[in-house]
């Protein structure tokens, strides 16, 4: 999964601002966020609701574009890439977890877990891939799931099938925007318990928006996004 | 289930989704179904008619490819043996057949007069005409029986065993419009009885024109009509089995020529005495080209031997009266001639006379002589001339003027033992004195005076012939009769069969291609069926977008683990190409059912479109191909929009839109005050012009303008469709003060402009056309008395199987019929000559090849009618003059005249499919080639079905039609339905159909409404179905907004309410929609109310906005209730 040391992914000055309407002034969500993650870091963005975490991890996620700014990841600057190259980037290098689990209720866990691999075409590979989501549903502890749909399972349960998901394809970095802002108490731990295993024993780098504080603690790095700019807490 | 045995894999996704999603792609593939319907269904409709009419063509002619039609003229039954023979040894693989019979018009009427049926047409036949079918039933026809087709049954309300009278007109050698013949009224009358009903299988709809209704019919034994009409061994109609590429060109044509006899053509080389051999027509007058051959055939090679070069001519005729100072000599023979008869030297006001008419008018040489003659082609009228010549010479008893041979057999005339047994077509006036008698009696028709023959032609040659015989010297006794024969053998193929009018009519080629280039129907039920496709494709794009938007969050994760933009949108692709390929093909195959329903109404509640035909359903495998491809086409054209959408949103706008999505989008253009004043600028500006315009028109009482107010209607809809976006803007941020319900529905109706208004739109222009396309019905108007009308101010129409060959405008000519002037309320006619031929109206589906001709007088029409269209080049002072512009053409070296006709504006485009300018190839009554110019069209005439060319040209190209067989009939100072009874009974004979021309008007512009209505039924339908959408849009707005209801509930509304909220927010929209789109359609619509004639159609408005209101409720009800089936509260939650 990585060299030791290497930045995974390197934001230069990322600036990004919204208009809602024609009257209204600019707003400046990002005002110029320089970060750089290494590889297996695990590093936490808090910050309180409407302060940019979403639309920042969005951007480190090649889901949107900065308006200013670099986004190198894996030595690449993506943002100069096609359609087609970002899609491969995202597919081959990101692990997304959303806060909602997003599967696919027409699919079963291993198929929502294979579905990046779908995204490759390669028969080859596909194939190949089946037992590395076996391995990865065992891994997140739903080994007996592997043919349930998502509404056989808990939200915790899909969470997890999310978390599964966004490891098939061994990604650079797995990005989490608020993963567990839709679960229980108890539901949350045990999620946020299984991102830091995978980051501790699997070297799994992690990039993770919450305003949990005590999950956000347990990162290696923490920022905290005010005004637009990342200030550095841990 | 999954397949757990193999990985998944892109095509796996696909299958899954349609599976995951069926409840949903049910509704698209419904949609597209309804489609594909519609648009395969229009089509085999298309085949089914042109099917139907084909069967029709062919199975109304059985075995018969090409038949010869002479009219008027007779040849031999055994012509068509000779013709056979002939045409097997040219075409040995033919296996021609032939058969003749006899053709004439009649009537047919029960014994009791409870039953009439005119325009019958008679058939005399042999076993050989017969198909297989119908030959079981003829065989068995006893004497004195008939059988009649299935039509003529149903019309008669008789059955077998049943009696009735027919009434034959009997065929004369010589025209009834010529002075000289019979009197008019010879017919044959005979009491049959019915024996069978033969069906159009069995050949009992023969007819030879591509007419989609079948004829009226029937059939007796040839010998029975044969001796009847006194024509036994003579036929006038041959049939073949041959199509056009065997019969047309020279060959065959030679074939025929060489086939016939003199006999056939009914000419006659006899020896008239020692030496003197004379050429003679039984129809008395022989045709200029016929006596031009005959005198180069004499100079020819081999027959100059027998013939002395130097030809004798005669034209002998009938003076009324010889007079002289006071005396006078009634109904005396004259003949014109030349050497040795008539001295080349005699001037042509000069006269030699016998000493007989010398001694009775007291005249000697250089006296003044005054001849009094009917003129013998003044179209049926008498109109007498006299000429005044001087007294050459009185010339003996003897030959060559005391000649009896001179009179040729007029009948009537020639057979008469006395004077008393003259029969002529018109009263003798002058009386016989017994001299008179005496002389007819001992010297018949001896002629009693000679002119010059060049005088001669010129006062009476006429369009059958110049000449009554023409006279060869025989040379050297060679007077056997087989030289002459011989002659008269070589003269006919020296002729050929097209100067004595025979020719072959390739009818069943002409029947087909009629039927295949009938009205479109196919073409015409798309357009009924618009609304329906629109609707069906509109629901299918909303459908399809509803489900995509649902599916945001889905088609977010794809892009989010690595799916690029295209790889979701081919995705898209794939399940929306299975859905829509799927819901095609069914589409398709219900077709079919559609089709037959269609068919159904078209033979029943449609029936003036067809005339009540059955159709046979018939869908090719091409029409099915196009209509699901097209079907395809569209569905993929609507559902585009989607699809390029979801590939040009960025991953973050599909994450964050789709069914949360805010309704409202900002408007982040900045704000332009020109802009705003063209936004409710130019809206103004359009409802004013479409209010000021439809004042204007009221107030000058223009209401015969339809397109003015339907002008107006459009001004209106646009402009208050435009402005609505306007009104709704401004309802969204004016303060509600007190806030209720209805005003809180206002206000969410202006959340979302764009839908509203397109939702809103969608009702007003689907009403607006629906409604207002009732301009479309045609009206006979109120002032059906006005010459410019479309009756042409004439009041009947009447038609007869028998010509009738008197002037009904003058006192003699009704007199002739037991009618005065009195009797028929000074009553105007004008009367048309008439060549049968494809009836070019609407009530036709087939294409007219060879539309039905009258010849009439075209200053009796000037200023009647009003023409849409005429050609303007020419400068006239009436657009009927046009008919007098003869030109010609020149084709592969062949002078071809080019005739104008003028006929009804709609059945030039639609029956005859021509425009000004266009041509039609015609052939002459002797196979000579003609063009007919279309140079002129009337707007929604009587004239509906025929083409009017100028009387003179009618004549001089069918010579054999005589007498008019229609007439528009002007009542001046009676009551039309008084006048229409008199002249049904006074010429009952002839087979008189009286119509009012209203109820023609009435009957034609049935078919237009029927058109109208079956597109405001169908669009009715469609534009119902389309409200569906209106629930779709429904559903969409609450569950974008479900999270604000969700609040609603929360703070103390019903579910309840906050469910009618939505329903009252949709019926605001909806019932804006109608009302925009009602008030301009009823302003384009008061042409319509305001008519006398209620042809606006009240009840279908409301029908339409009832059902309209009702079903979009049924809709917005259940829409909500499916839309708001799970507690709000929970959506919170969620939050």
């Amino acid at each position: 999964m990585g060299e030791d040391n290497t930045p995974v992914l390197i934001l230069e000055g990322i600036k990004k601002a919204y208009r809602l309407s024609s009257t209204a002034p600019m707003l400046q969500v990002l005002n110029g966020i320089d970060l750089v993650i290494k590889h297996s870091d695990a590093v936490g963005i808090i910050g309180p609701s409407g302060s940019g975490k979403s639309t920042f991890l969005n951007i480190a996620g090649a889901l949107d574009k900065p308006d200013e700014g670099r986004v190198v990841l894996d030595g690449e600057d993506i943002l100069g890439l096609d359609d087609t190259a970002l899609a491969r980037v995202r597919n081959r290098k990101i692990g997304f977890v959303f806060q909602m689990h997003h599967l696919l209720p027409q699919c079963s866990a291993l198929e929502n877990v294979m579905l990046p691999a779908i995204a490759t075409k390669d028969k080859a590979y596909i194939k190949a891939s089946e037992n590395r989501a076996v391995e990865l549903l065992k891994r997140v502890g739903l080994g007996e799931r592997i043919h349930h749909r998502p509404y056989e399972m808990s939200g915790g349960e899909c969470q997890r099938v999310a978390v599964a998901r966004a490891l098939i394809n061994n990604p650079r970095i797995l990005i989490a925007d608020e993963p567990t802002g839709s679960l229980d108490q108890k539901t949350a731990e045990s999620l946020a318990n299984l991102l830091l295993e995978l980051n501790e024993k699997d070297g799994v780098t992690l990039l993770i928006a919450t305003h949990w504080l005590e999950f956000a603690n347990r990162l290696k790095h923490v920022y905290a996004l005010r005004e637009g700019r990342l200030f550095q807490q841990k | 289930m999954i397949d757990t045995m193999r990985s998944p894999t892109f095509t796996k996704l696909i299958f899954n989704n349609l599976s995951f999603y069926k409840a949903a792609n049910l509704w698209v593939f419904a949609a597209v179904t309804i489609a594909a319907m519609a648009i395969t269904g229009a089509l085999f409709i298309g085949d089914s008619v042109r099917f139907t009419l084909k069967n029709r063509a062919v199975g109304r002619l059985g075995w018969v490819g090409s038949a010869m039609y002479a009219v008027d003229r007779w040849f031999t039954a055994e012509l068509g043996l000779r013709l056979r023979t002939n045409l097997n040894s040219s075409l040995p693989n033919a296996q021609v057949k032939t058969t003749y019979a006899i053709k004439l018009d009649g009537s047919v009427a029960k014994p009791d007069e409870t039953g009439r049926a005119n325009r019958v047409n008679i058939y005399g036949v042999t076993h050989d005409f017969w198909n297989e079918k119908g030959r079981e039933k003829f065989d068995t026809l006893p004497p004195k029986n008939a059988l009649i087709n299935q039509p003529l049954a149903e019309h008669l309300n008789v059955k077998p065993g049943d009696e009735v009278i027919i009434r034959i007109k009997k065929p004369v050698a010589l025209s009834f419009e010529l002075p000289i013949s019979l009197q008019e009224n010879a017919y044959v009358g005979m009491r049959v009885r019915i024996h069978a009903i033969i069906s159009g299988k069995e050949m009992g709809n023969f007819s030879m024109t591509a007419n989609q209704l079948p004829p009226f019919n029937l059939f007796m034994k040839y010998d029975e009509i044969a001796k009847a009409v006194d024509k036994t061994g003579m036929a006038n109609l041959l049939l073949c089995n041959l199509d056009s590429w065997a019969i047309s060109g020279g060959r065959t044509t030679n074939l025929l020529t060489e086939s016939l006899t003199p006999d056939d053509c009914g000419i006659e080389f006899r020896l008239v005495r020692d030496n003197l051999a004379e050429l003679r027509s039984q129809r008395v007058f022989i045709e200029k080209a016929v006596c031009d051959k005959a005198v180069a055939l004499a100079n020819s090679e081999k027959w100059r031997e027998v013939f002395d070069t130097n030809a004798i001519f005669i034209l002998t005729y009938l003076a009324n009266l010889f007079s002289r100072d006071g005396k006078q000599t009634p109904y005396s023979i004259i003949t014109a001639a030349n050497e040795p008869i008539v001295p080349a030297n005699l001037k042509d006001d000069e006269i030699l006379i016998i000493r007989w008419l010398a001694d009775d008018l007291d005249a000697k040489p250089g006296d003044a002589i005054h001849v009094q003659y009917y003129l013998p082609d003044a179209g049926g009228k008498l109109v007498e001339a006299t000429n005044t010549f001087r007294v050459a010479a009185i010339v003996p008893h003897e030959l060559p003027w005391f000649d009896k041979t001179l009179l040729p057999e007029i009948p009537g005339l020639a057979k008469a033992e006395s004077t008393q047994d003259w029969n002529l077509g018109f009263p003798l006036i002058h009386k016989f004195r017994k001299k008179d008698d005496d002389y007819w009696r001992d010297y018949r028709g001896t002629p009693k005076a000679f002119i010059s023959i060049s005088t001669g032609k010129k006062l009476w040659s006429n369009r059958f012939g110049e000449l009554t015989a023409v006279r060869f010297r025989i040379k050297n006794n060679q007077t056997n009769k087989a030289t002459l024969r011989q002659f008269a053998t070589d003269l006919v193929k020296n002729c050929g069969a097209a100067s004595f009018g025979y020719s072959f009519e390739p009818i069943r080629a002409n029947s087909l291609i009629a039927a295949e280039n009938s009205q479109d129907f196919g073409g015409l039920f798309l357009g009924f069926s618009f609304f329906l496709v629109v609707s069906a494709l509109l629901l299918v794009a909303l459908l399809f977008s509803l489900n995509i938007e649902r599916r945001f969050r889905e088609f977010g994760i794809y892009m989010a683990v690595g799916f690029s933009h295209k790889d979701v949108a081919k995705l898209v692709f794939y399940e929306v190409f299975a859905i829509i390929t799927t819901g095609a093909v069914v589409g398709g195959i219900f077709g079919m059912l559609y089709s037959k329903l269609m068919l159904q109404f078209l033979s029943t509640v449609w029936r003036e479109v067809s005339g009540g035909m059955d159709w046979e359903f018939y869908g090719s495998t091409a029409s099915f191909c196009i209509g699901v491809c097209s079907a395809i086409l569209c569905s993929f054209i609507a559902v585009f929009g989607t699809i390029r959408r979801l590939k040009n949103k960025s991953i973050k706008n599909i994450f964050q839109q789709g069914i949360a999505a805010p309704s409202v989008t900002a408007d982040t253009r900045k704000s332009n005050p020109f802009r705003n004043i063209l936004r409710t600028g130019i809206p103004m500006l359009l409802i004013a012009l479409g209010i000021l315009n439809a004042v204007k028109l009221i107030v000058t009482r223009q209401f015969s303008g339809a397109e003015g107010f339907f002008i107006s209607g459009v001004l209106l809809l646009s402009g208050a469709l435009m402005i609505l976006p306007t009104i709704l803007r401004a309802s969204s941020t004016a303060s509600l003060g007190y806030t209720g319900m209805t005003s809180l529905a206002i206000r969410s109706a202006a959340r979302n402009i764009k839908r509203t208004v397109l939702t809103a739109g969608m009702f007003a222009c689907g009403f607006f056309i629906l409604v207002s396309v009732s301009v479309f019905r045609l009206d006979v108007g109120k002032d059906v008395k006005n010459p410019s009308s479309g009756t042409g101010g004439f009041d009947l129409i009447a038609e007869c199987s028998i010509p009738v060959i008197k002037d009904l405008n003058t006192e003699d000519g009704l007199n002739n019929y037991g009618l005065d002037k009195s009797s028929v309320g000074n009553a105007f006619f004008v009367p048309f000559r008439v060549k049968e031929g494809d009836e070019a109206s609407c009530f036709n589906l087939n294409r007219a090849v060879r539309p039905r001709l009258l010849g009439g007088d075209w200053r009796l029409l000037t200023n009647r009618f009003t023409f849409s269209m005429y050609e303007q080049k020419i400068n006239v002072n009436s657009p009927w003059e046009l008919l007098n512009q003869v030109s010609t053409n020149y084709e592969n070296g062949l002078e071809i005249p080019v005739v104008p006709a003028i006929g009804d504006a709609d059945s030039i485009q639609w029956s005859l499919g021509k425009k000004i300018g266009d041509t039609i190839d015609f052939n002459d009554e002797f196979g000579h080639p003609f063009k007919i110019k279309i140079v002129g069209g009337v707007a929604n005439s009587v004239l509906q079905g025929n083409l009017i060319i100028n009387e003179e040209i009618f004549r001089r190209l069918f010579p054999g039609e005589s007498g008019y067989k229609f007439f528009l009939i002007e009542c001046r100072h009676s009551d039309s339905a008084e006048v229409a009874k008199t002249l049904s009974r006074a010429f009952s004979d002839y087979g008189m159909e009286i119509v009012t021309t209203v109820r023609r008007l009435v009957q034609f512009n049935a078919v237009q409404n029927t058109y109208v209505g079956a597109f405001q039924i169908l669009g009715g339908i469609g534009f119902l179905l389309g409200s569906v959408g209106i629930a779709i849009i429904l559903f969409r707005n609450v569950l974008e907004r479900r999270n604000e209801l969700a609040v609603m509930v929360a703070v103390g509304f019903t579910e309840k309410s906050v469910r009618r909220l939505v329903i009252t927010e949709h019926a605001i929209v909806i019932i804006a929609g109608i009302v925009i789109g009602i008030i301009p359609a009823i302003i384009s619509l008061l042409p319509s109310i305001t008519s006398e004639s209620q042809k606006f159609s009240l009840r279908f408005v409301v029908v339409l906005i009832m059902a309209s209101v009702v079903l979009s409720y049924i809709w917005t009800a259940v829409a909500s209730r499916m839309a708001l089936k799970t507690r709000l509260t929970d959506a919170l939650r969620i939050e």
